[in-house]
């Protein structure tokens, strides 16, 4: 059941999307941060990427 | 195997040398808000002899060498980083893309007046504006560089509402 009040949209159902197609929910979270913040975010993101890699490889269990 | 990307760790280690240097590419773009991915990062550098010899300094001290000939281990010279081409590096904290200019005649200089300030707990770095990244990415007009477009304007915009 929504927990949204009554006139405002709800921020579960509501679109974050711009009309490209761009969350900008996930651009306000990142403004939110300080800059080496969203460095640390880069770093992680790309750790993960590797290591997804490697679990791709035939011969890693 | 690939050393992890550090970008954290990689500017340090070029402000700890004193490199002067822009950071360009989608890593200014993440400095700036953005929510891009990339896996390097790049930086246009003054190439005067003695910023040279301190991104030479930084460079040795986690072991660059050249990203296409890992088997080799080529390590950069001056003479590489006070030309205008790009090198392309691995790190011991990841990759790294030193570019002497990032568009044919666009280097440190040119791009000095499309930078901003950006403050990493206390330590300043200079990266390419939003504006700036956008205009080159259109310049590029390839199709990597056009599908970031919508996000990076789209940064700007929130940013300029904040302001």
């Amino acid at each position: 059941m929504s927990d949204a009040r009554d006139g405002e949209p709800d921020p579960f159902l509501e679109n974050a999307e711009d009309d490209n197609g761009v969350d900008r929910s996930l651009i306000r979270w990142m403004l939110s941060l300080t800059p080496r913040e969203r460095l640390r975010v880069l770093a992680a993101e790309a750790a993960f990427g590797v290591n997804a890699r490697v679990l791709d490889e035939p011969d890693s269990e | 195997m690939t050393a992890p990307f550090d970008p954290d760790r990689l500017l340090d280690v070029l402000l700890a040398h004193q490199v002067e240097f822009i950071i360009v590419g989608a890593s200014a773009a993440v400095l700036q808000g953005a929510p891009v991915r990339t896996a390097d990062l790049d930086i246009v550098h003054l190439r005067t002899d003695v910023n040279v010899a301190r991104l030479l300094a930084a460079l040795q001290s986690i072991d660059a060498h050249a990203r296409l000939r890992p088997d080799r281990r080529i390590a950069p010279s001056a003479s590489h980083l006070l030309g205008e081409g790009h090198i392309l590096l691995s790190t011991a904290l990841g990759p790294l893309d030193v570019l002497g200019t990032l568009e044919p005649g666009v280097g440190y200089a040119e791009l000095l007046p499309d930078s901003v300030r950006v403050e990493l707990d206390g330590r300043v770095v200079r990266a390419l504006s939003l504006e700036r990244l956008i205009r080159a990415k259109r310049a590029a007009n390839r199709a990597k560089d056009l599908a970031v477009l919508p996000v990076l304007e789209a940064t700007l915009d929130e940013v300029r509402k904040r302001k």
